[in-house]
């Protein structure tokens, strides 16, 4: 989808965002799905916690949960249980286990029926060069559960997802989806799903068609070039009454390269709260003030005028990556490596890794600025990076003194 | 003009903390005698190591990772064995990784700085390097294979058995497999970053005993006082003992000293407390 296009559809969910700020908290109310409570251990006039239904599971949860992955102080996560939070997120693999083993250590006194808990086992190892290697047999991911609730001291978990599915293959492992369906039957899980962050219409559709899945855990933030047709997705997958929960709201979680212009996060995770098909977002705080600064999700989604004014700006941004698609070489007159440059670009203004730009630009035989003899660039990005000159700011690393830099 | 010294002073910074030589496939993996090996073409950097561990990059991206190589190592056995090398900025920080993903519960071997076998698995510190063997295949010749790859990993990587200087200013007798680094965020606080970390026990009290140190004094100095301002005490910031009444994480007692911040975590024993502030006074 072009810029463009991607732009006018952040606008016109825009203008739906704000019809929804100026109708009031009350507002979102009106969805079938939404609800209100109180706070925990709060009285009549702190302001309501807002709750969603979670598709035909049945579950009614906050609108704002935790997404523990990152978070290593169970502190943190007895904070966000306190003011209010009930649904946390985790995986088989995060830490290695160890941050299941942390929730497992801060839940093993708070009532089960308190807390909405959900993790995530991969259908396989990643094979050679990224490729899914449907490799796990059922009782393989059987036994990892079996790992996982061990860790985690509990005998069931409320979802258990199918950890990174990204394609409609994937989404039919047969071996992945008997062993789902096995524990599921067995009361180790009261429902099943999958996570996703690529090519997730594809992966919903294709849940829906599978006719078993229950909740699906979606990658969803306003930079998405294929939201559209992601919402459509969602919306199909909620008419079948499957619950859906957003992750990756905050879109890398920064507007600049030098990461001193943070994406507004309440006003990226209200964005997605928009679609009433999303029950619930897990953000992953790692400090308290992000905590409490999200902790007003619970009891306020709309969307106020300055926070849409901050994404559009924010969607206007051009991302810092390039995704070395290949699209922009034949363009180029010089044939140079444009992908690897915008590597070395990463390099050094994303990481600050100056050696590690040098000797990319080094390796791929790039000259200073090569650009500069050449008149109108015939180079069009599909990102729309403004190629020639982050080229030009690049390639001038090459003047530096090679001693300053290794 | 302005911009390229800025360019020039990031590099200057960028080189004291960035590793010494230019890490290349071809010379990153051996070959092994009785196997074949397989280099994997697609470098991981930070942009896109979500494509191969999903959400676990987080936590490698918050210890500044700079790149995963790969590599599959099959004999004619049918043992196939996969290598991945994650490289970080720093030696602490691999050692962060390292020991984030670590459990004390773990069949340790003597490999690397550390490292430890498990069914399937066997991963290692080997200086700017964590290096992540597994296998498939089951048995006893799957197990030896993993350790067999990972001694020629070991050789051909050519790092030191570093360990974090640092630990020798603890306590003795930390619990073993306790000792851990965090990068960011440590506590909950931004403020608050590069703490070494190491379980105790003591007559049935389990806390934590942690330092940062910093480059040089004003750093920690401002952390301390981030961390009093956050608590609403208004004590001066000096060298000596503070008590931190932290409304998440408890009553914190920390020692400032130079460049150094230590502290005791979660020990609620008045004698055991004041024996071990009295050893980080001493010590530091």
């Amino acid at each position: 989808m072009s810029q463009r296009l991607n732009r006018r559809f952040f606008l016109k969910s825009s203008i739906l965002g704000a019809s929804a700020a100026l109708l009031s908290t009350k507002a979102v109310a009106f969805n079938d799905n939404v609800k209100t409570d109180k706070p925990n251990n709060k009285d009549d006039e702190q302001p309501k916690i807002i709750t969603r239904i979670l598709g035909k599971t049945g579950i009614e949860l906050p609108a704002l949960s935790m997404g523990v992955m990152r978070a290593d102080n169970p502190n943190l996560v007895k904070a966000a249980l306190k003011a209010g939070i009930k649904h946390f997120d985790t995986a088989h693999g995060y830490q290695r286990g160890n941050n299941e083993q942390m929730l497992g250590e801060v839940f093993k006194d708070v009532p089960r029926d308190s807390i909405v808990i959900s993790t995530k086992i991969p259908a396989g190892e990643r094979g050679r060069d990224g490729a899914p290697n449907i490799g796990y047999s059922k009782e393989a991911f059987l036994e990892k559960l079996d790992i996982s609730l061990g860790r985690l001291k509990m005998d069931h978990v409320d979802m258990l997802y199918s950890h990174g599915v990204s394609s409609r293959e994937e989404m039919f492992n047969e071996a992945v989806l008997d062993a789902m369906t096995t524990a599921k039957k067995a009361g180790k899980t009261r429902f099943i799903g999958l996570s996703t962050h690529s090519h997730e219409p594809e992966v919903i559709l294709a849940a829906i068609e599978t006719g078993v899945i229950d909740v699906i855990l979606t990658a969803i933030n306003f930079k998405q070039d294929h939201y559209p047709e992601l919402k459509e997705a969602i919306a199909g997958a909620a008419e079948k009454g499957i619950g859906i929960i957003g992750m990756k709201n905050l879109a890398g979680g920064y507007l600049d390269e030098e990461k001193q212009k943070p994406i507004n996060a309440k006003a990226a995770i209200k964005w997605v709260l928009q679609d009433p098909n999303i029950t619930t977002c897990i953000p992953g705080f790692v400090t308290f003030d992000q905590l409490q600064e999200d902790l007003e999700l619970l009891t306020d989604i709309t969307m106020k005028p300055e926070e849409l004014n901050s994404l559009e700006l924010a969607s206007a941004e051009i991302g810092l990556y390039c995704q070395g698609c290949g699209k922009c070489l034949p363009a180029c007159k010089k044939s140079l490596p444009i992908p690897e440059i915008m590597r070395a670009y990463m390099y050094a203004y994303g990481y600050a890794n100056m050696e590690q730009a040098y000797t990319t630009l080094v390796d791929n035989n790039v000259p200073v600025n090569p650009c500069s003899d050449c008149g109108m660039c015939t180079v069009q990005c599909s990102k729309n990076f403004h190629i020639s000159e982050k080229i030009s700011r690049i390639t001038r690393l090459k003047d530096v003194p090679q001693e300053f830099i290794s | 003009m302005k911009r390229i010294s800025v360019l020039i002073s990031a590099c200057l910074i960028s080189s004291a903390l960035s590793y010494s030589s230019v890490p290349d496939a071809t010379i990153l993996f051996p070959e092994v005698k009785g196997w074949e090996l397989t280099l994997n073409e697609r470098v991981y950097v930070p942009s896109d190591l979500w494509d191969l561990i999903d959400g676990a990059a987080d936590t490698y991206l918050s210890y500044s990772f700079i790149e995963l190589h790969l590599a599959d190592y099959d004999n004619d056995a049918g043992i196939s064995v996969r290598v991945e090398l994650y490289r970080h900025s720093t030696f602490n920080n691999t050692f962060g990784i390292y020991t984030s993903e670590r459990s004390p519960d773990y069949n340790f071997i003597d490999i690397g700085s550390q490292g430890y076998l498990e069914e399937g698995a066997l991963n290692f510190l080997c200086g700017y390097y964590y290096v992540k063997i597994t296998t498939g295949n089951q048995g006893d010749d799957a197990q030896k294979s993993l350790v067999e790859i990972a001694e020629n990993i070991q050789d051909q990587l050519k790092q030191e058995k570093n360990w974090p200087d640092i630990f020798q200013f603890f306590p003795p007798d930390p619990m073993p497999y306790s000792d851990h680094y965090i990068a960011e965020n440590f506590l909950g606080f931004e403020f608050l970053h590069s703490a070494f970390i190491a379980d105790y026990s003591r007559d049935e009290e389990d806390f934590q005993v942690f330092m940062i140190k910093t480059e040089n004094p004003e750093e920690v100095r401002e952390m301390l006082a981030k961390y009093l301002k956050f608590a609403k005490q208004d004590d001066q910031v000096s060298e000596g003992h503070f008590k931190i009444h932290d409304p998440y994480n408890g009553d914190i007692d920390v020692i400032l000293k130079g460049n150094t911040l230590a502290g005791i975590i979660n020990c609620d024993v008045e004698s055991t407390l004041q024996e071990y502030i009295g050893f980080l006074i001493d010590r530091l």
